[in-house]
């Protein structure tokens, strides 16, 4: 066996393991398509109440006025994309790894997989700690839901991310956690409109954008890469 | 042949050296785990050969079996020991001494 056979197969092994998780970027590109759909729901709903909210008289006492409550059909849709996301990837991923079976590379060189929770339960933690602050006028029985919705989102990140050392399925935990995490946040009060536009609308429409992008160069990657392992033949054996 | 290559030659390590095991331990190599289905269709070999060669390697401490499930269905995977690593850049170097000398 030549040396070139042998740094094709490590290759090929390499870039194989490399583009299969996340159902071969299709889960990636699931999941930004949620948040797309989820953005598209925000806009839909926000920018009428925003545009509205916004033509009133700019006094200091309409200002104050103009915080919008978040109805709970949106809530329930940001906190739905995160598991519907991570369970279209879950359908998705038998597809990737029918032909050649699964082989795991790690991603993120020697970081341990325990690390990769760390990041978004602190930040879930962070918002349980900023809600009472910013819930000052709200009703207890929200602050509740909000409180058990951020603790679910908390348990489903360390669930969903405790095996995968790859990099984009970790994108797409983060990516559509921060927008679930921020409605439940804000449910128990209210949101500001240049906080609904900045917060909601152009800030998940970026991830989604990535996700989609990224998602879909790696099941092309994948499909070059399992074309290749078609046609690879171990000559001397 | 000068004496320090055949010294070279004879030193080789013959578990490395036969080509599936190679192979084997090459694709390992490049991966923290590998199913037992991606090495069968990766190297080409049958599922007695793949099977056979890896009890060898295991044998030699070069490679870890993992048996679990998923789902219902049993899956074989192989994981290469720090011993096996070793061993295969030993080998390498070996290898590149006797092409270069």
């Amino acid at each position: 066996m030549d040396p070139e056979q042998l740094a094709r197969l490590e290759d090929l092994t390499d870039r194989y393991g490399k583009y299969q998780p996340c159902g071969a970027g299709l889960g990636a590109v699931w999941t930004g398509g949620l948040l797309a759909v989820l953005v598209g729901m925000i806009a839909h709903w926000g920018l009428p109440e925003s545009a509205r909210v916004e033509a009133l008289p700019p006094v200091y006492w309409n200002y104050l006025k103009s915080h919008l409550a978040i109805p709970g059909w949106l809530v329930l849709a940001a906190f739905a994309v995160p598991f519907l996301g991570w369970l279209g990837g879950l359908a998705l991923q038998p597809w990737a790894d029918r032909s050649y079976g699964i082989v795991e590379c790690s991603d993120w060189g020697g970081i341990p997989k325990q690390q990769f929770t760390r990041f978004p339960v602190g930040l879930a933690f962070s918002a349980l700690l900023v809600m009472p602050w910013r819930g000052w006028s709200s009703p207890t029985t929200s602050m509740w839901q909000s409180t058990l919705g951020i603790l679910a989102l908390v348990g489903w990140v360390w669930f969903a991310s405790r095996n995968s050392r790859d990099r984009l399925t970790w994108l797409t935990v983060i990516f559509t956690y921060f927008p679930a995490i921020h409605f439940l946040d804000c449910w128990s009060h209210k949101l500001i409109p240049s906080e609904l536009v900045s917060f909601e609308i152009w800030f998940p429409t970026a991830p989604a954008a990535v996700l989609i992008i990224s998602g879909a160069w790696r099941f092309l990657q994948f499909l070059k890469v399992r074309r290749e392992l078609d046609t690879f033949q171990v000559a001397d054996q | 042949m000068s004496e320090a290559p055949l010294k070279s030659i004879l030193d080789l390590d013959r578990m490395v050296h036969e080509p599936a095991r190679l192979a084997i331990l090459t694709v390992l190599s490049a991966a923290d785990e590998v199913e037992f289905l991606f090495l069968l269709k990766i190297t080409g070999l049958s599922k007695g050969n793949l099977s056979a060669q890896a009890q060898k390697l295991e044998t030699a401490g070069y490679l870890k079996t993992i048996k679990a499930f998923r789902g219902r269905i049993p899956v074989t995977s192989f994981k290469i020991t720090p011993n096996g690593k070793q061993a295969l850049i030993t080998y390498r170097t070996h290898m590149k001494e006797l092409m270069q000398g």
